[in-house]
């Protein structure tokens, strides 16, 4: 879009503002109405105020540029021209809404007008906003992704190291602080001790300027100065617009921390009246215009209200809808080459890489010293230089910050690979790929998706000590809109990532640190593998042992000792945390009637627990004994070596296990 | 009163900015309400005049509860004296639709069978006892009593083999019977017969065939006054704890068994090749009916040497057995002569069908209360009427006679002390 770089007052230009201006007004009117009546729920955040920010920026972006919005993004979403009916339609809860009634008033999604919807996590949008726009630059497509947020998030961690990547990365973002001087109740002065945003920025190198966020003209000729600047540069840009939010911060807020008097102030300066007042002294609006365009705007909104009454709600039979995409087929198995090589698991999952580098150049892999370092367990060494920086991507100690930026990268069509060293470190991820990762395509009712592969170590053994050997695997397990695998063969280390680069929602492949110098027999043409059963890895009538990861090495060698004793442990390769592959798990349990589950996760509520669920709720009957676990022990791992074998699950003790469930 | 949170339900009115005869405009705060979370404004959706305010300040109300009357402008003629709904502050909505279908109300239970479980019951048994309703879950391996510890799997499979827990050695830790325990035990028995019920109604149907084509049966019934024998078992009943009362059926049973003895042509075996054999000791059976239909009639071994307390309690405990399944196998074999009444309520007669090898059944109803001549008068009394069903090869109308004689003798005799 070629925009001129001055807004062009003319006599429509100013009317469209205008009205545009008050049809956000008019219709938040409407929706605290309908909140009092109780056809509203949940928070309702209202825009009052604030409206010359998103039809001064909004407007000025093209078709093909994104938004990302915050929880209060009814204007944002009205701006950009997402049809008011459907917006009503989603406050209501209803299916007909813009994100089919699952995400409500702080969650908005359009796709058609690549609105990325409502966050409610403060800064939460930031990283998303940074991976839209990096798929933008890996492109070459000079869009913009604008970013709004409140003068509250430039505490989060998330606002930080996202000015940091798009500054670093010259990543096309247009951050938009729409500074109103209270996050909720608190002025920034109570919380911050540099009050000024674009110092912040400037700090990080991003270019910023201040406007006056009352003065819709102001902020339309700052913004298409910006988004020019941008799309010319590549760099990003950031605008503090100094604004106020006439109403509460949501509707259950008594306000005792403002008073009344400021607020009439700031009402006397509010967007619409002084646009307005400017407008007709300039003889660009007269009165009747006013009129017909409350007029026009209060039958719209009497028809995006009558569109949400007549909506439906959706059956609760399809609750389940939205959390994963459409499944795809599982690869076919590769024919056997006859040719096997020997291969140690690190190679076999950089060949899975490399592969993947090859063919789909929309894949691309990131994380921390995955380039010139090579990688922390050296998983990708040689690859920078094989495929370039871009591809092969160095990232800043800023977890969250990059892994919402493969979430964004994902959600515009790339295939993101994101390395995270280990899970301890994923810990500060988590928010966006619990937030963010898992929600999006419910959020959005179905309309993002979020193809991303995560890639971590876990696992103790390397004596490592407590924050760098935890099995945290079985958390992630739990959360739905993830699928999360357990590689422990090098045929699963190289066939797992290709198929799950063709899933389309996220994945989280868990590589046990004591994994990567194993070594195993690979067919030369060895290829993907699928991601949804559990592998019998032996067979046995006795006893059926499930584990997954590193501990399946340890579950076979107890196997081989429980044999030279006659017992005949069958042992099952979970391959696949969630979702769990049941049947697997049942057909061998109801044929030896015992179990046990052997999980380095801490006993209490570890994965483990859900295996013995599953396994008492639909196998009871089946079973000679009660389901039992080794698990590792309730401490931190330690360092002292001795002690931190003993805190996790070893053979002798799964021998231990199973004689006691045998009782011999 | 307007909703102003999810969590609200209801607000204190603290403070009106308004007062009847105000002009409002859509917009204005008219109110303050005091909410958990502090005092709120509350602004006006509507524009008039404020007719009356019919909240008082303090009160505490639920979310939808009306606070003024506000009258539009041209509207305050016409409007009406009790307050619109309409023109409150904040109407509370038409509910709102039902998003889940409410479930019809679920059938009535099905009424509970009643087994006649007192004591001896018809001879043929009663109809099937009615199906429990379809919601009742799926079938579950019964828990063997007293803490048996045997795995899931051990009962899943007992159950289907027809495998008496109980008799089992466990080889899992603490004894524990497993799975292969069953597997071993079921080996040596025959599969299961699917259901037992089944079979056992097969057995009654052959016997019973077998027996009305084999033994011409002849009947004799006569009415015999119980209202002596009934009030003096009434009388001691009252002062007995429960498990030394006696039933009138112990009775009846004391009663057939001397007439047995009396009448010896009454008791024993027609067989075949020997002809009738009769028997040295009365084993009388008595017909009981197993929860879930079925029927059984094991013999009370030598009842003619038990006092009736002594044929009480050996009725009791074969109850108890029969429907425990654990009968000894004399006691099916040896009976000698049966008896099945109706117990103490129901039909008035009941011609039952001879148990092969045995000659003679006692048929009892239950007692019924009839007009009665005694001593030229006519009073009320309750009776029960015998119908001895006879083997015409072995016995004739005189030895029957004989037999509904002496019963009624026996029945009508006072209880040794
Ligand atoms: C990570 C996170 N912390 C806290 C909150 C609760 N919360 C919601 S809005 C808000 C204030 C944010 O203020 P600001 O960013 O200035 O935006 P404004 O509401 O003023 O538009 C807070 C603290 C949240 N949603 N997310």
């Amino acid at each position: 879009m070629t925009a001129s770089l001055k807004p062009r007052l003319d006599r429509a230009h100013v009317l469209d503002l205008l009205r545009g201006m008050i049809r956000i007004r008019r219709f938040e009117d409407r929706c605290a109405e309908l909140y009092t009546q109780e056809k509203i729920r949940g928070f309702l955040h209202l825009y009052d105020g604030e409206e010359a920010i998103a039809m001064g920026v909004i407007p000025v972006l093209g078709p093909g540029d994104r938004v990302v919005a915050t929880y209060r993004e009814h204007g944002h979403a009205l701006a950009r021209g997402v049809a008011m009916g459907p917006v009503m339609a989603e406050m209501y809860g209803k299916a007909e809404g813009c994100s089919g009634g699952r995400g409500g008033s702080m969650h908005l999604f359009d796709a058609g007008t690549n609105f990325y919807g409502g966050n409610a996590i403060v800064g939460g949008g930031l990283p998303l906003a940074g991976g839209l726009a990096l798929a933008d630059r890996l492109r070459g497509e000079a869009n913009v992704t604008a970013c709004f947020f409140g003068e509250g998030a430039v505490a989060e961690g998330e606002f930080h190291e996202t000015m940091n990547l798009a500054a670093l990365w010259r990543l096309p973002v247009l951050f938009v602080c729409e500074n109103n001087g209270y996050a909720m109740g608190s002025a920034l002065a109570r919380t911050e001790a540099e009050v000024d945003v674009i110092d912040k920025a400037q700090g990080y190198l991003v270019e910023a300027e201040r406007v006056d966020g009352m003065d819709v003209v102001a902020v339309e000729a700052a913004a298409r100065r910006a988004v020019a600047r941008i799309r010319e540069t590549g760099a990003p840009m950031l605008l503090e617009c100094m604004t106020y939010r006439f109403r509460a911060h949501s509707m259950f807020d008594a306000q005792l921390y403002r008073d009344k008097a400021e607020v009439e102030e700031w009402r006397k300066k509010g967007p619409i009246v002084r646009f307005q007042g400017w407008a007709m002294a300039a003889g660009l609006v007269h009165e009747n215009d006013v009129a017909r365009i409350e007029a026009e705007i209060a039958a719209e909104i009497d028809a995006a209200v009558g569109f949400a009454e007549a909506g439906t709600w959706e059956p609760v039979e399809r609750l389940a809808d939205h959390v994963l995409g459409p499944q795809p087929a599982p690869p076919e198995p590769a024919a056997p080459s006859g040719r096997t090589v020997e291969i140690t698991y690190r190679e076999a999952v950089k060949q899975a890489i490399r592969d993947a580098m090859i063919r789909d150049d929309r894949v691309f892999l990131m994380g921390e010293d995955v380039g010139a370092y090579g990688g922390c367990y050296a998983v990708t060494k040689g690859l920078m230089v094989e495929f370039g920086e871009d591809r092969i991507r160095d990232t800043p100690l800023s977890e969250s910050g990059f892994t919402g930026a493969g979430i964004g990268a994902a959600a515009a069509g790339l295939r993101p690979i994101v390395e995270l060293m280990t899970v301890n470190f994923s810990l500060l991820a988590l928010d966006q790929i619990l937030n963010t990762a898992a929600t999006l395509r419910h959020m959005s009712g179905g309309q993002f998706g979020v193809p991303l592969v995560i890639r971590m170590a876990t696992g103790a053994g390397r004596q490592l000590a407590a924050q760098h050997s935890h099995s945290l695997e079985g958390w992630y397990a739990h959360i739905p809109g993830l699928k999360v695998l357990a590689p422990a063969t090098v045929e699963d280390a190289r066939g797992m990532l290709w198929t799950a680069l063709q899933d389309p929602d996220p994945v989280l492949i868990f590589e046990n640190v004591m994994l990567y110098n194993r070594t195993g027999m690979l067919d030369e043409g060895a290829g993907p593998v699928d991601i949804t059963r559990a592998a019998v890895r032996r067979e046995g009538r006795d006893v059926t042992l499930v584990t997954y990861g590193g501990s399946l090495w340890k579950v076979l060698e107890a196997a081989e000792a429980l044999a030279a004793d006659g017992i005949e442990a069958e042992v099952i390769d979970l391959r696949v945390l969630r979702p769990l592959d049941d049947a697997t798990i049942l057909a061998s349990v109801g044929k030896t009637r015992r179990v046990v589950v052997v999980d380095e996760g801490w006993r209490t509520g570890a994965l483990a627990a859900e295996v013995m669920a599953r396994v008492t709720e639909q196998g009871f009957w089946s079973l000679d004994a009660p389901p039992a676990r080794v698990c590792s022990e309730e401490v931190p791992i330690p360092y002292a070596a001795h002690l931190e074998q003993a805190a996790i699950p070893q053979a002798d003790k799964v021998v231990a296990g199973v004689r006691g469930l045998m009782g011999r | 009163m307007p909703s102003l949170g999810a969590d609200m339900e209801a607000g204190r009115l603290v403070e009106w900015l308004v007062k009847p005869g105000d002009t409002v405009s859509r917009g204005d705060v008219v109110a303050v309400v005091e909410t958990q979370k502090g005092a709120i404004e509350i602004e006006i959706f509507e524009a008039g005049t404020v007719r009356e305010l019919t909240a008082a300040l303090g009160d505490e109300l639920p979310v939808g509860a009306p606070l003024a009357v506000v009258v539009a402008e041209g509207e305050a003629a016409a409007a009406p004296p009790e307050p619109a709904p309409e023109a409150s502050a904040a109407p509370r909505p038409a509910p709102e639709p039902v998003v889940t279908p409410v479930p019809p109300p679920a059938p009535p239970a099905a009424p509970a069978p009643t087994p006649s479980d007192a004591a001896p019951a018809p001879t043929l048994p009663a109809a099937p006892a009615p199906a429990p309703p379809d919601a009742a879950p799926a079938p579950t391996p019964a828990q063997p009593a007293g803490g048996l510890r045997a795995s899931p799997a051990a009962r899943a499979l007992a159950e289907a083999r027809g495998v008496d827990l109980s008799a089992l050695k466990g080889s899992g830790p603490g004894g524990a019977i497993l799975y292969a325990d069953v597997e071993h035990a079921a080996a040596g028995t025959p599969a299961r017969k699917p259901a037992p019920m089944a079979e056992m109604r097969k057995a009654i149907a052959a016997a019973m065939a077998r027996s009305k084509r084999t033994i011409p049966h002849f009947y004799m019934t006569q009415t015999i006054d119980v209202e002596l024998v009934m009030t003096a078992l009434e009388a001691r009943n009252a002062e007995a704890p429960p498990e030394g009362r006696i039933l009138l059926g112990a009775l009846l049973v004391r009663a057939a068994v001397r007439a047995a003895r009396a009448v010896p042509e009454m008791n024993g075996h027609y067989l075949d090749d020997r002809g009738f054999v009769p028997a040295e000791a009365v084993n009388v059976g008595v017909a009981i009916a197993l929860r879930g239909g079925g029927l059984v009639a094991p013999a009370l071994m030598d009842a003619g040497a038990m006092t009736l307390a002594g044929i009480m309690a050996g009725m009791r405990d074969l109850v108890t057995r029969a429907r425990a399944g654990r009968l000894k196998a004399s006691e099916m074999t040896e009976g000698t002569i049966t008896v099945s009444a109706l117990g103490e309520t129901g039909a008035e007669a009941m011609a039952g069908v001879i148990f092969p090898p045995q000659v003679g059944l006692v048929g009892l109803g239950a007692p019924q209360l009839r007009p009665w001549v005694v001593d030229g008068a006519v009073v009320p009394r309750r009776v029960v009427t015998l119908t001895l069903s006879a083997d015409h090869r072995v016995s004739d109308g005189r030895t029957a006679a004989r037999f509904v004689a002496a019963f009624a003798e026996q029945v009508q005799t006072p209880e040794e002390p």
